[in-house]
């Protein structure tokens, strides 16, 4: 499948925490991540949202900060698209993530954010992106390979 | 994974501006550059090795803080936010 018609997603920093090892709390996001390095879907991210995930596991979680570097540096390197935007959007009140995950999404022209936050799943979809919860992105589950816990 | 030429080139521009946002990063921390690098380095150098030695590492950290299920990390995450932007305002 060619970069052009690999349906591109954004994920919620919070989402890939839920998802880190050992816990796989949202093992769906495993299987996306799975997606991704099986080459059927392009993972975007951002500055903005590395430091998210960088801040929660360095202050909610206590991580230190090799461990935090080293885990935005393993899914910065899964990822397929790097964005800077350089628009701002103010849609969404809290949390502020919210429109930093719009403005990449914007950005990359993503078809997808999966994401918990109920700010955006309110908004269902909001310029041709579409907000879904980690077990309800379905699109490239009929696909035939097999999830590996190792991808995310 | 299929190797091809395009693959290989798209890694390679990848890999530049991955390092170009891990810099960027370690300044919006306030951070030394070093440290972020250093950890590239060890993935790119030892890869699963690396990345297994730093899932154990944050899975023990995670059971430390009592963090063993979904609707507990997604408090201890909201109550940072909440934390961090009454510190900004």
């Amino acid at each position: 499948m060619s970069p052009e018609q690999r349906p591109r997603v954004v994920l919620d920093p919070v989402v890939y925490v839920l998802a880190l090892p050992p816990y796989f709390l949202e093992s769906a996001v495993t299987d996306v991540l799975s997606g991704v390095s099986h080459e059927a879907l392009e993972l975007v991210t951002s500055p903005q949202i590395l430091a998210e995930i960088q801040g929660i596991l360095l202050n909610a979680i206590g991580a230190s900060l090799e461990e935090s570097t080293a885990v935005i540096c393993r899914l910065a390197r899964l990822a397929t698209l790097y964005v800077s935007p350089e628009e701002s959007i103010a849609l969404i009140d809290t949390p502020a993530v919210a429109n930093r995950l719009l403005e990449a999404a914007q950005e990359a022209a993503a078809d997808y954010i999966i994401t918990l936050e109920p700010s955006l799943l309110k908004l269902d979809k909001w310029h041709g992106i579409k907000m879904v919860k980690p077990k309800d992105f379905e699109f490239w589950r009929e696909e035939p390979w097999t999830v590996a816990e190792e991808e995310c | 994974m299929p190797e091809n030429r395009n693959v290989e080139s798209e890694k390679f521009s990848v890999s530049a501006e991955l390092e170009r946002m891990i810099r960027s990063l370690a300044h919006r921390h306030g951070l030394p550059e070093v440290i972020f690098l250093k950890e590239l380095l060890a993935y790119f150098s030892e890869g699963e090795m690396h990345w297994n030695r730093v899932r154990e590492r944050i899975g023990h950290r995670m059971q430390q803080m009592g963090l063993e299920n979904r609707e507990k990390l997604i408090s201890c995450i909201k109550a940072w936010r909440e934390e961090s932007a009454n510190r900004e305002s």
